[in-house]
């Protein structure tokens, strides 16, 4: 039997986890080797709808490693396979809202999810045009479109 | 939420530290004013450069050929504005310039057997005979099979990303016993010139390679670096340790190359080394902002396909190069601890 976590989200809603999965975290891991998780972690800072997708991920990526692990002996394509398998589960992790992802992402940054933090980034912004980027992250435009041809024309290569 | 401005400067950095290609990372600080500001005073696209080759941290400055007279001058603004400029550029041609054949040119081999039909220049040919003739370099042949061979060549451009080399080395179909001249191991370095040496023929090793086997077998035997690995200055040395084959005639080991290939991302078009030293540092001047991949299809059009471009005569320039190399033979300088150097080159 596993040692448990309790992690409570903004809301006060408790979440019970293996100790595997809360050490996804690096900023759990720090506080479970430091002895301070008894009674429950309480996490302000994230509610329970971005909680609940955290330890979704944490959990997948514990099987994962485990799987991986286990195999690591035979080196044959299953491996190879698991690791599509698991890129694919990313893909479909992710498609989710903005502002969750959003949550995801600074959520990913607090509890120091490496993994996850890069996933949410490049969903958000790789491959986006500008014009997407102001509108996933609600930024006004402050360039007159004089200056922003200069900033364009600077590297223009990125923007073919 | 438009993070940069609302979010902590270590937030904002670790969610835009995850752009990998430059790209993203140049969209990005054309968003707002304030995301372009974040981006230049983070260094975000040399933080990227360094993160993909940490070999860039040699950079010591940037130039550009328009302003390089008061490069000393330049606000700091300014100077970070440029810099971000060309590590984006540096970044996008490490990653994205096509991937192709980087051996501009053949310079000298440690030893040659008989010159012109053995020489250097005849590895530039992937062909192992011309009109009948067999095409190789033959190193001189020795008693002991632990004397090593070098040879050297300069690559298409001061900067070029390597990803894999490739030898094939020679069989000799007119001995009976067909044998084939390869070496026990390869392995390569990459460096420069020495521009503070009096001696032409030195040059500054900035990267070695480990040692990778080598099958005694006729083909095109490829050797994938564990990583891309930049060659600063565009010269690469090769070197062969252990011979293997004995010449019947006369009782010699030699060691004998069919072709050498060197695979990679060629910047020639983007940047130039200037004044490299020997702790490794360099200056990057930029020669042009397009874009390095459209600027490579260019060149190809103009060129034609490497493959049916004819030999150039050289053996007069060869022949005078084979006795400046052997009257003062090539200076090297080691300038980074070669852990594994001597110990292992031992007798077979």
């Amino acid at each position: 039997m596993s040692k448990k976590i309790i992690f409570e989200s903004s809301e006060g809603e408790s979440f019970e986890v293996d100790e595997a999965v809360a050490l996804e975290c690096q900023t759990i891991k720090n506080m479970i080797e430091d002895d301070c998780t008894d009674g429950g972690i309480p996490l302000a800072n994230v509610n329970s709808a971005t909680l609940t997708k955290v330890i979704d991920y944490c959990k997948k990526h514990v099987e994962a490693a485990a799987a991986a692990e286990a195999n690591a002996g035979d080196k044959d394509i299953y491996g190879a396979n698991k690791d599509i398998e698991l890129k694919t589960w990313d893909e479909e992790f992710v498609k989710v809202d903005q502002p969750l992802l959003f949550d995801l992402m600074l959520a990913a940054n607090f509890l120091i999810i490496p993994g996850l933090l890069d996933l949410t980034c490049k969903t958000m912004m790789r491959g986006k045009t500008v014009l997407q980027i102001r509108e996933i992250f609600h930024i006004k435009k402050d360039y007159t479109d004089a200056e922003e041809a200069e900033v364009r024309k600077e590297n223009a290569w990125a923007f073919e | 939420m438009d993070f940069i401005n609302n979010l902590d400067t270590d937030t904002s950095l670790a969610i835009l530290s995850c752009l990998d290609d430059p790209s993203d990372l140049v969209r990005a600080s054309a968003v707002s004013r304030s995301w372009r500001g974040f981006v230049i005073k983070q260094s975000l696209s040399k933080s990227l450069c360094l993160k993909l080759f940490h070999q860039l941290a040699r950079v010591d400055r940037t130039l550009e050929t328009s302003n390089e007279e008061s490069s000393g001058s330049i606000s700091s603004v300014y100077a970070l504005e440029r810099e971000h400029r060309v590590y984006a550029l540096l970044a996008k041609g490490c990653t994205s310039s096509p991937i192709k054949s980087c051996v501009d040119d053949a310079i000298t081999a440690s030893s040659t057997d008989r010159l012109p039909e053995e020489s250097i220049l005849n590895t530039l040919d992937e062909r192992e005979r011309i009109g009948g003739t067999p095409s190789y370099w033959s190193s001189s042949g020795h008693h002991k099979t632990s004397v090593p061979e070098t040879l050297l060549y300069k690559l298409k451009g001061d900067l070029c990303v390597i990803t894999e080399l490739s030898i094939q080395p020679f069989q000799d179909f007119f001995d009976p016993g067909r044998p084939i001249y390869s070496s026990h191991n390869v392995r390569f370095r990459f460096g420069h010139l020495d521009n503070k040496s009096h001696d032409k023929n030195s040059y500054v090793w900035t990267y070695t390679s480990q040692q990778f086997p080598m099958a005694q077998e006729n083909r095109l035997q490829n050797f994938k670096l564990p990583e891309p690995v930049i060659c600063i200055g565009g010269f690469v040395l090769i070197e062969f340790l252990g011979r293997v084959q004995r010449c019947d005639i006369d009782d010699l080991y030699y060691i004998c190359v069919t072709h050498v290939k060197a695979m990679g991302r060629s910047l020639a078009k983007s940047f130039r080394v200037v004044d490299p030293d020997e702790s490794g540092k360099f200056g990057l001047k930029v020669l042009s902002y397009s874009d390095p991949q459209e600027m490579n299809e260019k060149e190809e059009e103009e060129a034609g396909p490497s493959v049916f471009r004819p030999m150039r005569n050289r053996n007069l320039e060869q022949l005078v190069n084979f006795l400046h190399s052997h009257s003062t033979d090539v200076q090297y300088v080691w300038p980074e601890s070669d852990e594994d150097d001597e110990s292992d080159e031992e007798e077979v």
